[in-house]
């Protein structure tokens, strides 16, 4: 019994002594308000200019601004989570849902893939939505 | 991005050719670059140009040193002297070999001729069809709900598919060209606007065709005398220049595998499909067949092909130029060389090839009032390759990929760079026999009818050469002009969105036939699916917005009104009956309208409210909502304090369609 302790014990030990430099993985923060920058073949584009203010509030809730050709902004409010590997998704007050897109920040940068990978959406970090946006709505 | 993987053949050829040193008078150390369009060529003649006009001397002189005979390709047109020297057609000549001798060895000797610009191998042309005919069997013969009164319009899902399964057990509402609401309160065709058929024969005498035919009124028929004096005997509906002769279309010829190549109604069935006379009681529709007043586009048969024999590159530059002297806005051609071999676009465009020299000419033409020149349409293809074939991939040249009923490309076409647009070109193995292909006319020396099915880009090409002729009539009618790449860009901006559908799909499956993997085709259909009523809108000026199905939604009208659209005063709305019809449309009422002023068409069926158009569309349809509001106040001026505006009345174009959305119905994510 006491030969089982040890081997138990030696055993936990070297499992929490291995790989001592591997890097301690961190969540993925895609909270706080994002401006659409780039649209790698979203079909719906064309050649219509396209705004996107998306404010993702820490606690689970967004706020769309969207603006597709000539008018206002379109405002879309509902619920969004991230899950353990970086998979966005959400859904609108509606009840819509969107998503899944695989989620990666680097810097000031978040970058949305959808599964298939065809579609792929820049944003880049901002302070808040500007006010001619939130003004300009419907 | 159309410099395909055929560079090297010709540089080998190029290569080849400076390496030679065969003896003989003309030859220098420079060697003539060589062109090649596509993979089979004649086998006893090529088509070389002269870099300046040559003498009978010079010419007499080549011919006996070379052993060729040498003739001119293009005969002249008087009063197009300037514009043949423009694009060098005075300087092409076919040569013929007088010896049996290897053509590759003719080549490069002829490279080296000092007195040649241009060394070019006479590519074979193919009809872009596989060769399936499937004659209609128990016609129609009651009139179909349409537009027109034609029988068989009821089963031309190309025209205006509302979805109906017996075309397809996975039809999709929209996959069509949307040209029946042109029809109906726009334009139907003008006989100003000819179409030229580069082809199999035409049967001019279709009694669906004959009176939407092109005539020569400078041309006694069957005289046996030039009379107009354009160097072609007997051309009242066209010219055969296969046989130098009459036009004809009931030759087949079998090979040794029953398998019919020769005539088999191609360039009658492309015909029907661009110019079939509408609204006649007999048949079948064409895009630009006029309303059965006489008002249709006319078609002008150029024939390529005849008998099992033709295509070869000088019978085809003939008949361009043919077409171009002789009034023709337009060319249709359903024919491609094999991508085998073909030289690429940088390359082709330095240097010149007769046949593209040809449709440079065609387009250089003005041939009608609207345009300063004409538009030449081709097909892409049929062997599924990611690229199109020439001469549709030469870069400013329209080539048209091809679509199911289901709205998805068919297994056959051809995609990717050089395509530049989609249309309807049918596709078998839909489960539902040969509906899901393309009915048109036919010849009934071949067929025992007068209509049957056929399936290819060769198909497509005609729909969107029709939407064409549609959109020049249309342009035509409104004392409108463009520039001729104005309209060629109107025409490619003049599409639905057929991604959509294909990123909503891994794969289609078919009856028969192994699934098709969806993913190489997105954003490779050129711009998108030709559509009619989108390019009369084009030509009107107006906006088109487009609007789901199945559900209530609202329409910015910024773009209509600008950006002050949201607080405007609206005053009235105006659905006319045949936009209630075409759309389906529900009724829809406002909510809150004490609070947000809303107006509503008498009859219910949409409402404007804080700037936005409400409608509840439930067909795939087309067609114009008019709008009155005030600009510069909330009521119309005079008579009041504080002054009032002025009314402001506009239209608004809407396309009502399953796979788009409209504005008002989901967020970006």
């Amino acid at each position: 019994m006491k030969k089982f302790l040890f081997i138990l014990a030696l055993a936990a030990a070297l499992v929490a002594c291995q790989k001592p430099d591997d890097p301690v993985k961190q969540a993925t923060d895609v909270s706080g308000v994002w401006e659409l920058t780039n649209v790698s073949t979203k079909a719906s584009v064309g050649s219509v200019q396209v705004s996107v203010y998306l404010d993702l509030v820490a606690g689970g809730s967004f706020t769309l601004y969207q603006k597709i050709g000539d008018g206002r902004y379109t405002v879309f409010k509902g619920s969004w989570k991230l899950s353990e590997d970086d998979l966005l998704s959400g859904t609108y007050e509606d009840g819509k849902a969107w998503g899944p897109y695989e989620a990666t920040v680097s810097g000031s940068t978040m970058t949305l893939v959808t599964a298939g990978g065809k579609e792929v959406d820049s944003y880049k970090k901002i302070a808040s939505i500007p006010d001619s946006v939130t003004s300009n709505t419907y | 991005m159309r410099n395909y993987k055929m560079v090297i053949p010709v540089l080998v050829l190029l290569c080849a050719a400076a390496c030679q040193k065969e003896a003989g008078p003309v030859e220098e150390a420079r060697v003539a670059p060589v062109v090649r369009l596509g993979g089979e060529v004649v086998s006893d003649a090529v088509m070389v140009k002269f870099g300046q006009v040559p003498d009978e001397a010079t010419l007499r002189a080549l011919e006996a040193e070379q052993g060729v005979t040498l003739q001119r390709v293009f005969p002249s047109a008087p009063g197009k002297e300037e514009l043949e020297r423009r694009f060098g057609l005075d300087r092409w000549y076919e040569a013929v070999l007088t010896e049996p001798d290897e053509l590759d060895v003719k080549v490069r000797a002829l490279s080296r001729v000092r007195a040649l610009e241009v060394v070019e191998y006479e590519s074979v042309a193919r009809k872009e069809t596989d060769g399936g005919v499937f004659p209609a069997t128990g016609s129609a013969t009651k009139a179909g709900t349409g537009t027109f009164n034609d029988p068989e319009l009821i089963n031309q899902w190309n025209y205006k598919n509302y979805g109906n399964t017996s075309f397809s057990k996975t039809s999709a509402a929209g996959a069509d060209v949307n040209v029946t609401e042109v029809w109906a309160g726009l334009c139907a065709g003008d006989p100003d606007i000819i179409v030229a058929v580069v082809d199999e024969g035409v049967k001019y005498d279709h009694p669906d065709l004959k009176d939407n035919m092109w005539v020569n009124k400078g041309e006694v028929p069957g005289n046996g005398v030039d009379d107009d004096g354009n160097g072609y005997v007997d051309d009242v509906y066209g010219y055969n220049f296969v046989s130098d002769g009459p036009i004809t279309w009931d030759n087949p010829v079998y090979d040794a595998n029953g398998y019919n190549v020769g005539d088999s109604g191609h360039g009658t069935h492309c015909a029907g499909t661009i110019a079939a006379v509408n609204n006649n009681g007999k048949g079948v529709c064409g895009v630009a067949g006029g309303s059965g007043n006489g008002d249709g586009c006319r078609i002008m048969s150029c024939q390529i092909f005849s008998a099992g024999d033709g295509g070869s590159g000088k019978t085809v530059s003939k008949a361009i130029k043919y077409a171009a002297d002789m009034g023709a806005s337009v060319i249709s051609c359903s024919y491609g060389y094999t991508a085998a071999f073909a030289s690429d676009n940088a390359y082709i465009s330095r240097v010149g090839s007769a046949e593209i020299d040809a449709i440079h000419y065609f387009e250089a033409c003005k041939n009608n009032p609207v345009l300063d020149g004409n538009i030449a349409i081709f097909a892409a293809g049929n062997e599924s390759h990611d690229y199109a074939h020439y001469p549709g991939a030469f870069y400013d040249i329209i080539s048209v990929s091809a679509f199911g009923p289901d709205f998805l490309p068919a297994y056959y076409t051809n995609y990717g760079p050089g395509c530049n647009i989609s249309a309807p070109g049918g596709e078998y193995y839909h489960n539902v026999g040969e509906k899901s292909m393309i009915l048109s006319t036919l010849p009934k020396e071949l067929y025992n009818t007068d209509y049957g099915y056929m399936q290819g880009t060769s198909m497509a090409c005609p729909h969107v050469s029709g939407v064409v002729a549609l959109g020049l009539s249309y342009a035509k009618k409104l004392g409108k002009k463009f520039t001729r790449d104005e309209f060629k860009r109107m025409i490619l901006a003049s599409v639905s969105d057929i991604d959509q559908r294909i990123g909503s799909k891994q794969e289609k499956t078919y009856t028969g036939r192994a699934p098709l993997k969806m993913a190489p085709y997105y954003h490779q259909m050129g711009t998108g699916a030709i559509d009619a009523w989108r390019l009369a809108m084009h030509i009107e000026g107006l906006p088109t917005l487009t609007a789901g199905l199945g559900k209530q939604q609202w329409i910015d009208l910024s773009s209509t009104f600008g950006t002050a659209s949201v607080s405007l005063t609206y005053l009235k709305v105006e659905v006319p009956d045949a936009v209630v019809s075409s759309m389906g449309l529900q009724k829809v009422s406002a909510t809150n309208t004490e609070k947000y002023p809303a107006v509503a068409d008498e009859n219910g069926y949409a409402y404007v409210q804080f700037g936005r158009l409400y409608i509840h569309p439930t067909k795939v349809g087309s067609g114009k909502i008019t709008i009155t509001a005030v600009g510069g106040g909330d009521h119309v001026g005079g008579g009041s304090n504080p002054p009032g505006g002025m009314t402001l009345t506009q239209s608004v174009s809407i396309i009502a369609r399953d796979a788009d959305g409209g504005n008002g119905t989901g967020g970006w994510l």
